[in-house]
């Protein structure tokens, strides 16, 4: 049978959560958790084109699929990718460390590797559990840096949908990311 | 480091960043002061860029897989050794031989995306045919391809061990004339295949490798179309290539010809030569992208160079700098006709010749794109550019090249069946997508019909797939564009371009089907004309279609559909004659359209359409009968619609389009009732009219014509009520529609026909005003009507209606004037009326409204 959309419990629950309660924030996660490792598992098995622009395809495309069955409301998107952005940056470690115990017997990879092996492999590969690490300690330091950062790595949002999702300018967001990725940048390369 | 710390150490280091770098060390130094720890710290945070720019990109970039199982396994002859690289389409493997017949290592690339069609699967092995034919020393060659057992369409090409281009360039601390040595090098080998007719599509520097003994190797040749032509899943499309290095044509999804690789090779040529690209799309949105790559000149080369931070400042002169812009050019036909003429101008210079690319010009850059709009687009309109691009390019090359007739021909047959599906099934995403959009759509789609149709000779399948085509677009464009004449009479051409190829199509091969799709063709020809105001022409189609359609029923009596086709020529022939102003020979029309629906319908109880067909041309009698003044007759033929409407929603109460048409009915009841002086039970219909569509939109929140329905039931209401001098309820529901209206308008504010029914309402709030006496909120009104009329006439000068909502206006504003005894004022206005009419009057002469305005004009002006 299907759900009566207007009572269905992750509208409630973000609606709780527009006013304000972190029992609704806990109670949200494992909803979105469950879609989004979905989701993602399929990309980590391949299955999905385009590695390389995913995350915020990802976060919408739970977004949209919760939406569907849940008549989420407009305004409840906002709180939805903050919320997706933790998460995002949980399952990404998981994957991360599941995969390293796999490979490698639980051995720490290098931090940071050049791959110069082709043309193939452009770019610089981090170890997303080294960021993991990394944003921590900036965690203690700076709440809001490392929320930033959450978003913008973790779920790819760009400078203006944090801005907008965190209720602060584009330039700040700047700022603080400017200063956040140096921080992260040496503790990354610290033991290198 | 505590929190309080590093809040110092952030607000420097913030200010920092934002400071030139060679000032940078000097403000640290005063920002710090005595605090020489503090100082350390920041100066160790700023130094940092290794990791710094990886954490630019995005955590799913460091992620690995899952568990490979793939390594050690074989794909074709190969054993997979290692994982050597990951992208957006796929990852790439080492492999060897795996029978050990020779020894060979190959990279193998294995697409991540299945060949869901034997068409697609086909199409991939040819290209790869034509793929593995590019055979030249600087070009990494393809040697082999399939699918693995799961579907995974799998490439096997030569491994190449190097470093990409500009890597090696720094590395090597490479001066200007050895960078353009090796870059002419690649050069020769883009030339290579640009004469067997393959274009790259994704050159980068990533894709040029310079092995150790310093010789260029071009990757992925053509890889990118291989892998884009697979594209069916829509919603997560993204590039399949890279938009920093992407020319303009191709990140806006056009047709590609060989002059695509020219730019990305320019692209390429500036960053070996100041160490920057022109532009960067990063963290952009695809709006942005395109706006960018379609308006932005980028810096001259060694404008950018002298501003970056590249210590040994190449000798970069305007020659350089006018060869690297010239292959930058927006327009493919301004930049090097080809590789090799772009290489030449390259090797004049290093020679000290004079070269061929000469700077823009100011008049050049004057005309240059008034697309200046930003603007969306969603990921599945994205998609159909991809695809009109890749079917259009294909058929250029199917055209073109000198591959056998037989794969071309297969090719072509591809491409048409993809154009097709695509054409109807997209049609709904593009109905709501916004209105720039959807031109460029639309732009893309008739250039490709156009190649088509011009290769469509002796072929009758094609010209009818092609008119079928032609029509559904031209329906699109009506749709989409009603409110922009210039856009509608683009409408018209579509539709005669389909007519064209009816005809012929009847000529080589006269059958009755034939003869009808000509007559249907002249209909959809009416149709459009109508709505353009051309009512003459509009007649003349109609009249044929009647003709044709007539000698068909009466040949082959049992041709139901030439019937109702004939029965809805009558109907629109009655159409045109009435907006022509001679209203007795519209009826006579519609009722001999109205005897054919009867006895559709009566033969065909059961059928709703055919009910709905008779309930539709009984109000068009309805309507004019009440122009005729027959007003009771008028009354008992609406009373009769509603009665079918009503009929109509109790035999299926699910479809909302038949709500709608109760809707109407009652709406236009309520006109009738209320001109008959029966105000009650005229503000019943409306009202009931209003419930109606208050309800389809609950149900369809989404639906901007609902709304926009809804809007208008509130506009006729209140349009009739202050005809009835009931202005308060005149005044109350022309501002809900004015609100509406803006509220929609608000979502897409291209919409001109949303800008004139605001107008629109707000003439008729000014008449409100105006009968109520309160000549500043009429004259208010009238103001911001008239600014807007204004404005869209001159968008679109075409557009007739339009010209006679602003004439119209002007004569309020007039009669504004004269009650404030303002005679030159008035005066003023109505001379601005004056030749609107005039004009109206002389380009449709069968319009009887316009005779009767322009009479009223010049009778206020003589007063």
């Amino acid at each position: 049978m299907p759900e009566q959309s207007d009572n269905s419990p992750i509208t409630k629950i973000l609606t709780d959560l527009r006013s304000g309660g972190d029992e609704a924030f806990e109670v949200l996660f494992p909803l979105v958790y469950d879609e989004l490792r979905k989701i993602a598992g399929s990309y980590f098995r391949g299955e999905r084109s385009g590695h390389t622009l995913q995350p915020t395809a990802l976060v919408h495309e739970a977004f949209l699929k919760l939406s569907k069955q849940n008549s989420i409301d407009f305004e409840s998107r906002t709180h939805f990718f903050g919320v997706a952005a933790r998460l995002m940056r949980e399952i990404l470690i998981d994957h991360a460390r599941r995969h390293n115990s796999q490979k490698r017997g639980g051995e720490h990879r290098t931090r940071i590797t050049l791959d110069p092996s082709s043309g193939f492999g452009e770019s610089k590969q981090l170890d997303v559990l080294a960021v993991d690490e990394a944003l921590t300690a900036l965690e203690e330091l700076d709440d809001r840096q490392a929320r930033i950062v959450e978003m913008k790595f973790f779920a790819g949002l760009n400078v203006e949908e944090i801005a907008s999702l965190m209720n602060i300018s584009p330039a700040t967001v700047k700022r603080e990311w400017s200063s956040a990725r140096l921080f992260l940048s040496r503790m990354l390369t610290d033991q290198y | 480091m505590d929190r309080e710390r590093w809040q110092q150490v952030k607000q420097i280091l913030e200010d920092a960043i934002e400071v030139p770098t060679e000032d940078r060390s000097e403000f640290v130094a005063n920002a710090c002061g005595d605090d020489a720890e503090l100082k350390t710290e920041v100066d160790s945070l700023l130094s940092e860029s290794i990791a710094a720019e990886a954490l630019e990109s995005n955590a799913f970039e460091h992620v690995e897989p899952t568990e490979d199982k793939l390594l050690n396994t074989q794909i074709g002859k190969y054993r997979l050794i290692k994982l050597i690289g990951t992208g957006g389409m796929g990852r790439v493997y080492l492999a060897e031989r795996a029978d050990g017949a020779f020894e060979q290592k190959v990279a193998l690339k294995l697409i991540r995306r299945g060949l869901d069609s034997k068409e697609i699967q086909r199409r991939f092995v040819t290209e790869r045919q034509i793929l593995a034919s590019l055979v030249h020393p600087n070009i990494a060659h393809l040697i082999d391809g399939g699918t693995t057992e799961d579907g995974l369409p799998f490439l096997v090409m030569e491994y190449v061990e190097g470093t990409p281009l500009i890597s090696y360039a720094d590395a090597n601390s490479l001066g200007l004339e050895q960078r353009l040595d090796l870059f002419r090098e690649v050069c020769s080998a883009v030339s290579f295949a640009h004469q067997k007719l393959v274009i790259h599509r994704d050159l980068k520097p990533q894709n040029v490798l310079i092995t150790n003994d310093g010789k260029a190797k071009l990757l992925d040749f053509g890889i990118a179309k291989l892998v884009k032509t697979e594209g069916t899943e829509t919603r997560t499309q993204t590039f399949a290539f890279t938009p920093d290095y992407a020319s303009p044509e191709q990140i806006r999804g056009e047709n590609l010809s060989t002059s695509t690789d020219i730019y990305s090779l320019g692209v390429i040529l500036y960053e070996l030569l100041t160490g920057s690209r022109p532009f960067k799309f990063e963290d952009k949105n695809i709006g942005e992208i395109i706006a960018t790559s379609s308006n932005t000149t980028p810096a001259a080369p060694s404008i950018t160079l002298q501003r970056s931070k590249v210590k040994d400042q190449r000798p970069l002169n305007a020659d350089l700098d006018n060869i690297v812009l010239k292959a930058l050019q927006k327009e493919p036909e301004r930049r090097y006709a080809s590789v090799e003429q772009f290489s030449d101008d390259i090797s004049r210079y290093l020679k000290g010749l004079p070269v061929s690319a000469r700077p823009d010009t100011w008049s050049y850059r004057a005309e240059k794109f008034a697309r200046r709009n930003p603007w969306f687009v969603g990921t599945i309109v994205l998609a159909f550019l991809f695809l009109i691009g890749g079917i259009a390019t294909t058929a250029y090359q199917a055209r073109k090249a000198n591959i056998e007739r037989e794969k071309a021909e297969a090719r072509f047959n591809d491409v048409r069946a993809l154009a097709n599906s695509f054409m109807f099934e997209i049609n709904e995403e593009i109905m709501r997508s916004p209105v720039k959009a959807r031109e460029l759509l639309v732009a893309r789609a008739l250039e490709y019909l156009d190649k088509l149709a011009a290769e469509s000779a002796g072929n009758i399948e094609l010209k009818s797939e092609l008119a079928s085509a032609y029509e559904k677009i031209g329906e699109v464009q009506s749709e989409l564009f009603r409110p922009f004449a210039g856009k509608t009479s683009e409408a018209t051409l579509s539709q005669q371009k389909a007519l064209r190829l009816r005809q012929e199509i009847n000529t080589e091969d006269p059958t009755p089907e034939h003869l009808m799709n000509v007559a249907v063709s002249h209909q959809k020809v009416g149709n459009v004309l109508l709505t353009s105001g051309k009512i003459g022409e509009a007649r003349d189609n109609y009249s044929r279609s009647v003709d044709l359609l007539r000698s068909l029923a009466a040949t082959d009596t049992k041709n139901t559909e030439a019937r109702r086709q004939l029965a809805r020529s009558y109907a629109t022939l009655g159409q045109s004659i009435v907006r022509s102003g001679s209203l007795s020979d519209a009826l006579s029309n519609y009722e001999s359209s109205l005897a054919i629906f009867r006895e559709l319908a009566s033969e065909d109880p059961e059928n709703n359409r055919a009910r709905r067909s008779v309930g539709i041309v009984v109000s068009y009698i309805g309507f004019v009968k009440k122009e005729m003044g027959r007003t009771q007759e008028a009354f008992a033929d609406y009373e009769q619609w509603l009665a079918i409407e009503k009929e109509l929603v109790t035999r299926d109460p699910n479809n909302i389009e038949f709500r709608h048409d109760l809707s109407s009915s009652h709406t236009w009841n309520g006109v009738l009732l209320a001109e008959m002086g029966n105000i009650p039970e005229a503000q019943q219909n409306f009202r009931e009219a209003i419930n109606i569509q208050t309800a389809i939109m609950s149900a369809d929140k989404e639906s901007v014509g609902v709304a926009y329905s809804l809007a208008d039931c509130h506009l006729e209401f209140g349009k009739a009520m202050a005809r009835n001098k009931l202005l308060d309820i005149a005044i109350e529901q022309l501002s809900l529609a004015l609100d509406s209206y803006r509220t929609i308008w608000q979502k897409d504010k291209e919409n001109l026909l949303m800008r004139h029914r605001i107008a629109n309402a707000q003439r008729f709030l000014g008449d409100a005003y105006f009968q109520k006496n309160d000549l500043r909120r009429a004259n208010e009104n009238y103001e911001q009507a008239h600014a807007v009329f204004l404005e869209i006439t001159k968008f679109d000068p075409l557009n007739l209606d339009w010209q006679q909502d602003l004439a119209m206006t002007y004569t309020r504003l007039g009669e504004v004037a004269l009650k404030k005894n303002d005679r030159a004022a008035a005066n003023a206005s109505f001379n601005a009326a004056l030749p609107i009419f005039e004009n109206l009057a002389a380009a449709v002469p069968d319009n009887a409204k316009h005779r009767e305005d322009l009479a009223n004009i010049r009778s206020l002006l003589s007063n």
